[in-house]
């Protein structure tokens, strides 16, 4: 028993040491970035820098502030996150209320949702998908990034899901007394699903802060790029720069710069992400574990 | 209760914005899939062009490295859904041991964190750190006298720092799923397992493993639907002419015939192909998902 | 620099190094500037004028201005004087001022999705007024009717300075861009000698183990082996290798493969004039036979199968190999990079080396890769002429605005520092026998040490930079008179890209696959992974995979002609 209970307690020490490894496996090469994007341009450059800055500073930061593509960028996103989010939110609500009644109640529920469900299975494909963007003027414009998109419909059914478990003696209450139909959506629905809507939104509001590659297509002008666009050219021709070449360019486009940039750009998601984190799990524990 | 027209109306106008945005975005180029068996011509237009038939398709299988891609996502995705089960899987086992509450919910908060950010970002963070010219990670490999290891440029190491960092960035978010599949196991089965004298092996494999099956049957049919996507934002961020013969996937071999080689019709069709099978798939996973797991999506 | 990468392909780099060039061009006065160039120039438009037809001035301003749409491609971190932009900068004004062309890009897309873009452009006949294009896109335009005839336009319109420039040569950039007798597209021709191979030496290794430099296939040999085997670097540890080689088999295979005869990725004229492909002659199969032998001796790279281009710069820059096959502007780059690390390293050009018949003729790729065209329903397509007879008169020695361009723009304080390169959209072109021009110059400035000989303007501040040990001095000293006077020795004697035609039906289809069936193969056999025998089955297997339709639809070109 003695012996039983010390393997136990050797067990938990490993076992902690592990979890503290592998929990620390994902903080460090983040923290490493932004340890380099804080040191100076020097010991970056040579890859001296550890976990700890060395000669400190913020000269990449007050570079950046100046660049002005980088805020173009920034711009372009928060836009789009803005936008976007609300669009999305407003179609989530405006499409899973009437599509989590019953099929018998409103016909045509089988219909929509198929249609819905259809567009999750099979698409055109990235060459005819352009030409339509094409075709509706929609290029370099705020619109190729939010409109396509705007139906988020992995979120509509997670809120039909959700809508469809709330009691139906509400509705039917309501209707009693004389309610329309929106008042019972805007009075009832929407805020007894406020946690599921917030969860979905910030879904999306991290996805549209995420996405690159529709930038990369439907923007022709660079200056038209969202934040992970602008991101993704700079790291990818950041290697066919040579740093001490030209003294300007390379104050911009050095190690620590191009880092203090990587993390300028996931800080918006460091921070909200703790509440994601709390939303989520209320989230996906209901949209896929439904026993 | 009845529905009154009046509501219907209502339902129909509210559906009505986002039907047309899935119409617009969604339905209408699902037309453009012409121009896979069209010589296709922008001054003629879809229907004007050449049609050619299944010459695209034909001519696809005749070239080797369409089947080399394909080989490619279907290795490289079913090592994604194996690792990223079993990892997940085995870390929510460990998690769920640890006592210590702030302990746990720190983990917890740090393993999500890659979950989160972009491929963008990521790619960045990585090529960095995992460099072999000075990168942290070849230089603890040299103190350890390794010779320093060509991760993103060498096709072997390639395939196994995108299954690697794919797990990496994933499974912290995937442990979410388990660990609530695990608060679900009945307190009881441990104390009545614990009075018989189970170690805590046969705990783990005789009421811990059971209780989950259900959620990681699930999982893995699910991901069933997913064998296609390889993950092109990962794979797009980075690759490099280098290792391009183990990690081009179908999806960057379409973005690369499409949109560097112009060849449309061809670009197109594979795309088609992929549409096919890849709804051949989620409707079998959906369906598998069903009958084993009792799971409905709606 | 220690841990900058530079990676991706020879074209990019190229691109950037135009770029540098120019942006190191900037001196503040050149006090060597020649008297007698305002002269010269006042001579050259008279001339010009005179061989138009029906009056058609080729700098006749456009009155009111118009709007010309064009697309423009940079680097996410170009940067413009104050006050300046890719929209409006001293580029766009001179146009501007000069001929009444307004450019306007109709978008400015980032260097590394210009492919992309302009393929979604053409394919959506979504196209600006005058565009630049490759040869892929220049043909599917053709093809899809897409174009402007440019004949008239050019016949009327082009400057004497700008024929000079685009018939070149032979005039071989009109070949693709040409149907039925038509012009569809004007050439943007870069050097004449752009990707003939020269053999750069490490001097001082050479001296170091008392060689000298290799003058044939069996002395490269030896010194390769030497290189590779007798610590040059005198480090102690056995860390380098003979000859640098990339795994596009790029310049060092064209390098060692002449003197077999064998040219790689070209079609050659065989005895009996028909057009046949070089990397599936006999020949090859000797040179590769060569290559594995020497692959085998260590003297080549043997992780040359792992590199690109740019690692394998890398590897010159960090002092590891010490030959290296390379164009004649590579002391620009990776070779200049050698002295930053080890400041008493020196590289010396050479001829490659001769065949067992003691001769050699190396293999010269043409000088047209891109080309303008002109949107067919454009208005005023002589607006694409007029401004490259712009352009040529600003770049292109004895032109009309010289001055405007060497002094009072590019030698301005105001554009120290920046890319005119860049400005200059929506291309630039260059003078395809400029560099062997100033070549001699600059060999006979040297020789009797008397700056005043180098009388061409792009050749004036590359003078100063050497002569003042600026950044890139060495390098221009380097590739003027070494790298020039190699080319110069090879005299007109070349195997030339016989093939100037638009790609092929079977060309656009198969083209990408055999190419990659070519490279595996040669590197395999090269490696030793697979026996010079495997040659024969390639060369059944490219013929079947479609390697004869090309030939034939590439002798019915010729025959055509």
């Amino acid at each position: 028993m003695r012996i039983r209970l010390q393997r136990f307690q050797a067990f938990d020490l490993l076992n902690y040491v592990l979890l503290a490894a592998v929990s620390l496996l994902c903080l460090v090469p983040i923290w490493h970035i932004a340890m380099v994007s804080l040191s100076g341009e020097g010991p970056a450059n040579q890859y001296v820098v550890g976990l700890l800055p060395i000669e400190f500073n913020f000269t990449a930061y007050a570079n950046i502030l100046r660049l002005d593509k980088f805020w173009d960028a920034f711009g372009v996103s928060m836009t789009r996150v803005l936008l976007g989010g609300l669009i999305n939110f407003m179609l989530t609500v405006m499409m899973a209320y009437p599509l989590s009644k019953e099929s018998s109640y409103f016909r045509s529920r089988n219909f929509y949702i198929w249609a819905l469900v259809f567009t999750m299975l099979f698409s055109g494909g990235l060459i005819p998908a352009y030409m339509v963007i094409n075709e509706l003027n929609l290029i370099d414009t705020i619109w190729a990034l939010v409109l396509p998109g705007a139906v988020p419909v992995f979120n509509v059914i997670l809120m039909i899901n959700f809508m469809r478990q709330l009691p139906k003696e509400l509705e039917e209450a309501c209707l009693v007394d004389g309610a329309s139909q929106w008042a019972i959506m805007t009075r009832i629905y929407v805020p007894l699903s406020l946690p599921v809507i917030a969860t979905v939104t910030l879904f999306s509001v991290v996805g549209h802060w995420n996405s690159w590659f529709d930038g990369l297509i439907y923007m022709n002008q660079t200056s038209n790029y969202p934040l992970q666009t602008y991101l993704h050219v700079v790291l990818a021709s950041r290697n066919l720069v040579n740093a001490d070449q030209n003294s300007v360019m390379a104050s911009l486009t050095n190690r620590s710069a191009i880092s203090a940039q990587i993390i300028l750009a996931s800080l918006p998601i460091l921070v909200v992400y703790p509440f994601l984190q709390r939303f989520f799990i209320h989230g996906i524990v209901m949209g896929s574990v439904k026993e | 209760m009845k529905i009154t027209r009046k509501d219907r109306t209502f339902f129909h106008l509210l559906l009505a914005p986002g039907m047309l945005i899935l119409l617009l975005f969604a339905y209408l180029p699902m037309i453009g899939i012409v121009i896979a068996f069209q010589e296709f011509n922008p001054m003629q237009g879809f229907f004007k062009s050449e049609w050619v038939g299944l010459e695209h398709v034909r001519f696809l299988f005749e070239l080797p490295d369409t089947m080399q891609t394909i080989r490619n996502t279907v290795e490289i995705s079913l090592m994604k859904i194996v690792a990223g089960l079993i990892v997940p899987i085995a870390f929510a086992l460990l998690l769920n041991e640890a006592r210590i509450m702030w302990f746990k919910r720190t983990v917890q908060s740090l393993v999500y964190l890659p979950h989160f950010m972009s491929w963008v970002i990521l790619g960045g963070i990585l090529i960095d750190v995992l460099s072999i010219n000075g990168g942290v990670f070849n230089q603890i490999l040299a103190s350890l006298g390794i010779e320093p290891i060509f991760f993103f440029g060498d096709e072997a190491w390639f395939r196994v720092m995108l299954i690697g960092t794919d797990v990496w960035k994933e499974f912290g978010f995937s442990t979410i799923v388990y660990l609530a599949a695990l608060t679900g196991i009945s307190p009881a089965l441990y104390e009545a397992a614990s009075i018989d004298g189970a170690s805590r092996w046969q705990r783990i494999v005789y009421i811990t493993l059971p209780g989950i099956l259900p959620v990681v049957v699930l999982m893995s049919t699910l991901s069933l639907g997913n064998v296609l996507n390889a993950g092109f934002d990962q794979i797009f961020n980075l690759y490099n002419p280098m290792v391009i013969g183990t990690a081009d996937i179908i999806d960057t071999y379409i973005y690369r015939m499409g949109l560097i080689q112009a060849q449309y019709g061809l670009a197109t069709a594979i795309g088609l192909m992929k549409s096919l099978i890849g709804f051949a798939l989620i409707v079998t996973s959906y369906r598998l998902a069903y009958r084993y797991a009792n799971y409905r999506i709606f | 620099m220690k841990g900058q990468k530079i990676r991706g392909t020879a074209t990019a780099l190229l691109a950037f190094l135009l770029v540098f060039s120019t942006a190191c061009s900037q001196k503040e006065n050149s006090p060597s500037a020649e008297p007698s160039a305002p002269a010269q120039t006042g001579s050259a438009s008279p001339s010009a004028e005179q061989s138009q037809q029906a009056g058609e001035d080729p700098f006749g301003k456009f009155d009111p201005p118009i709007e010309v749409s064009v697309v423009s491609s940079t680097g996410t971190n170009v940067l413009f004087a104050d006050g300046e932009s890719i929209n409006d900068n001293i580029m766009t004004r001179t146009y501007k001022d000069i001929l009444g062309i307004q450019f306007v890009n109709k978008w400015v897309s980032d260097a590394s999705q210009t492919v992309e873009k302009m393929n979604l452009s053409i394919n959506t006949n979504n196209l600006p007024d005058i565009s630049k294009v490759d040869l892929n896109q220049l043909h599917r335009m053709i093809k899809q009717e897409q174009l402007a005839d440019l004949t008239e336009v050019y016949e009327k319109y082009a400057s004497p300075l700008l024929r000079q420039a685009m018939e070149y040569g032979s005039g071989e950039g009109f070949e693709a861009a040409s149907l039925n007798g038509k012009i569809y597209g004007m050439p943007v021709p870069v050097d004449y000698y752009e990707n003939v191979s020269i053999m750069y030496v490490r001097q001082d290794w050479l001296d170091k183990l008392s060689l000298q430099a290799p003058k044939t296939i069996d002395e490269l040999v030896n010194v390769a082996t030497a290189f590779a085997q007798q610590d040059p670097d005198g480090n102690g540890k056995p860390d380098t290798y003979g000859i640098a080689l990339d795994n596009a088999l790029g310049m060092g295979f064209d390098g060692i493969s002449a003197a077999f005869r064998a040219y790689k990725g070209i079609w050659v004229k065989d005895s009996e004039g028909k057009l046949v492909y070089g990397s599936v002659q006999p020949e090859m199969k000797d040179a590769l036979a060569k290559l594995q032998e020497l692959y085998k001796a260590k003297a080549i790279d043997p992780e040359f199968g792992a590199k690109d281009w740019g690692k394998t710069a890398d590897d010159i820059g960090a002092g590891k190999g010490g030959i290296y096959f390379g164009a004649f502007w590579q002391p620009l780059y990776p070779l200049s990079t050698t002295l930053t690390h080890t400041p008493d390293s020196d590289w010396k050009a050479y001829p490659i080396p001769v065949g067992a018949d003691g001769t050699v003729v190396p293999k010269r790729q043409t000088n047209v890769f891109t080309w303008m065209v002109a949107r067919k329903d454009m208005e005023h397509p002589e607006a694409l002429i007029k401004s490259m007879n712009l352009w040529a008169e600003m770049w292109i020695e004895g032109g009309k605005y010289n001055d405007l361009f060497y002094k009072e723009i590019q030698g301005s304080e105001k554009y120290k520092g920046k890319e005119i390169h860049q400005y200059a959209k929506p291309y630039f072109f260059d003078d395809p026998g400029k560099n062997m021009v100033i070549g001699k110059q600059f060999k006979a400035a040297m020789e009797k040490d008397d700056g005043s000989l180098v009388t061409h303007p792009d050749g004036q501040w590359k003078w100063d930079a050497y002569k003042n040990n600026e950044p890139n001095g060495w390098a221009f000293m380097k590739y003027l008179s070494e790298s020039e006077a190699v080319l110069e020795q090879y005299g007109e004697n070349y195997v030339h890209q016989s093939f100037l035609g638009a790609p092929t039906d079977t060309m656009v289809k198969r083209l990408a696959n055999l190419n990659k069936i070519e490279s595996e193969t040669f590197t395999k056999i090269i490696m030793g992974n697979a026996g010079v025998d495997e040659f024969d089955k390639f060369v059944k297997q490219w013929n079947q995979l479609g390697g004869e339709d090309i030939t034939e639809e590439v002798n019915a070109w010729a025959s055509s002609k």
